[in-house]
């Protein structure tokens, strides 16, 4: 029953996903630009158990836009990587699709996305995503005010609706500098009749410089509640973006996060988190920008409370990808 | 000369960080006042064996009426880098003809009165270090318009210049971007961001000609830096 029920699934996620991918390529011709790259890359991953694995993918990202006017664009995205992974039986993949347009004017703004993604990966097993999300926005001199209502209902082991909303309010200062604060209530219901209530509120400070180089970091506490108004998990996270082009064709991203997570209702889920991932992408010489190499690494660390011996995984990946 | 093209592109946001002083260039440069220079500094030793092919094109310049100035401030550059001398009289004379087409598109566009304009001097050095940094000269003339003015323009190159050194800028969507951003009220103190925005939507793959068609199109409804920041970030979370 239910892997007829999967197979079922499966096809309908199938079927959506090439509906946004012909939706995207009929798009094309109505449109003034569109983008396809097409990449591959191989990686190799120690995991939290330790297991060491190698993973051949390839990936295929298609993006249109139409621009109506100065005040309305539309934009579609197709998305598919996929390959082997060494630890798996079955193949993983992440292929997703979206449409989206965003209306604007003096001070007002609003924007709408809604998307579909398929993804089977080592810790996600076959799971199907559709959101629907938007931003309202009013700004003023430098200024503005935003809420972004949200929508997903998730279709795997556990399915899933989640619907949250997250005022905020973003300012201009100095030069370059830009900060946010924002509060975003979630309420998510499962299947199985039981809910759940995050509390998220966050700080972030975003710095655009007149050099090459942007840094963003965020701060912010999450309180996970059960229906019961039990905590299921209450933790502090901070993260660091930081992207930088130190020399001809040549960009390199750093993302870091630290998490603590300091009360738990499952007392392995208490305790630190380090992530941290580098990306470095070089644009291949006498290829007219439309060959990039990509080398990418990552480290995780973990120290939980159930367990006195931290863990740790890592990766690393060297691709190459060619705008067509 | 490896180390030179890796210094290069330093050197190039070095300038821009000191654009600022370029009005403290020494005023009512001869070729004279070069002769002087190369005879009497020390440290044009190594050069004065060449100093009359220097002087030629010091002479060539002023027979055209450019700003000998600029050309003055190159010498002392190449000097004081120990570029070969044999090498420098040619680096002077591709100053000469890139300051030639700067003023050219300088008069195209902001009429023969520019050389009266108290930003002239700076509209040229930026304009000459554009084009030194392969910026096209197709995408220099959007910039040097009546709408936009000099003053605006000395400030928005700069931008544009890095942001071309990060993905090539194509010429009609930047003739698009600089037209909204001659017609909004954007503070050119902004102009700056331009560069990290484009930076960080050229990471996240936006294609350069939706980059600045979206930017454009923000500018052109009457949004900023704000507006522009949250649109892109949009795209590149896709």
């Amino acid at each position: 029953m239910s892997g007829t029920n999967h197979m079922g699934k499966t096809r309908y996620l199938g079927f959506l996903l090439s509906v946004g991918f012909w939706v995207s390529w009929f798009l094309c011709p109505l449109n003034l630009w569109g983008d396809v790259r097409i990449g591959m890359e191989g990686a190799i991953e120690k995991r939290e158990n330790g297991d060491r694995v190698y993973l051949p993918q390839g990936w295929v990202n298609v993006s249109v836009s139409h621009f109506v006017s100065e005040s309305l664009s539309l934009f579609g995205d197709f998305s598919a990587k996929g390959g082997w992974d060494t630890g798996m039986k079955d193949i993983p993949y992440d292929v997703s699709s979206s449409l989206s347009g965003t209306f604007r004017g003096e001070s007002f703004f609003f924007g709408l996305e809604g998307g579909l993604r398929g993804v089977r990966r080592y810790d996600t097993a076959r799971q199907l995503e559709a959101y629907l999300s938007s931003n309202v926005s009013y700004t003023m001199a430098e200024t503005s005010l935003f809420l972004k209502p949200f929508l997903q209902t998730v279709l795997g082991p556990t399915d899933s609706t989640t619907i949250s909303l997250e005022p905020g309010i973003e300012k201009l200062f100095g030069e370059g500098w830009m900060g946010a604060l924002s509060f975003r209530p979630a309420l998510t219901y499962y299947t199985d009749g039981s809910s759940e209530v995050s509390l998220e509120p966050k700080l972030t400070l975003d710095w655009f410089p007149s050099v090459p180089f942007t840094a963003s970091i965020r701060g912010g506490w999450t309180r996970r509640l059960l229906d019961n108004s039990d905590v299921l998990r209450e933790s502090v996270v901070g993260t660091l973006e930081m992207i930088w082009y130190p020399s001809l064709h040549t960009i390199l991203q750093l993302n870091a996060t630290i998490e603590k997570v300091y009360r738990a209702l499952i007392v392995t889920e208490k305790g630190l988190t380090l992530t941290s991932e580098l990306e470095l992408r070089v644009g291949l010489p006498f290829t007219k920008d439309s060959w990039d190499l990509v080398l990418g690494g990552g480290y995780e660390w973990r120290i939980d409370s159930g367990n006195p011996q931290a863990e740790d995984g890592w990766f690393v990946r060297v691709g190459l990808e060619m705008k067509l | 000369m490896k180390q030179g093209i890796r210094s290069a592109p330093l050197g190039i946001v070095c300038f821009f960080l000191l654009l600022p002083l370029v009005s403290v260039f020494p005023q009512g440069v001869t070729p004279d006042t070069v002769q002087t220079w190369l005879q009497t500094d020390p440290i044009t030793l190594p050069f004065r064996e060449i100093a009359p092919s220097i002087l030629q094109v010091f002479d060539s310049a002023s027979v055209e009426r450019l700003p000998l100035e600029l050309l003055f401030d190159k010498l002392k550059e190449g000097v004081a880098k120990k570029v070969p001398p044999a090498r420098l009289k040619t680096v002077l004379e591709g100053e000469v003809d890139r300051l030639l087409k700067v003023r050219a598109i300088l008069r195209d566009g902001f009429g023969k009165e520019v050389e009266k304009d108290p930003f002239f001097l700076q509209g040229m050095k930026v304009g000459s270090l554009a084009l030194l940094s392969g910026f096209p000269e197709e995408g220099l003339k959007p910039v040097c318009s009546p709408q936009i003015g000099i003053e605006k323009m000395v400030s928005l190159v700069p931008p544009l210049v890095e942001m071309h050194r990060i993905d090539s800028l194509p010429v009609q969507p930047l003739a698009y971007f600089v037209q909204a951003v001659s017609a909004s009220t954007l503070p050119s103190t902004q102009y700056g961001s331009f560069v990290s925005l484009y930076l960080k939507a050229s990471a996240g793959r936006i294609p350069p000609e939706e980059t600045l068609r979206i930017m454009g199109d923000i500018l052109k409804t009457g949004g900023g830096i704000l507006q522009i920041e949250r649109e892109l970030a949009r795209r590149t979370r896709r």
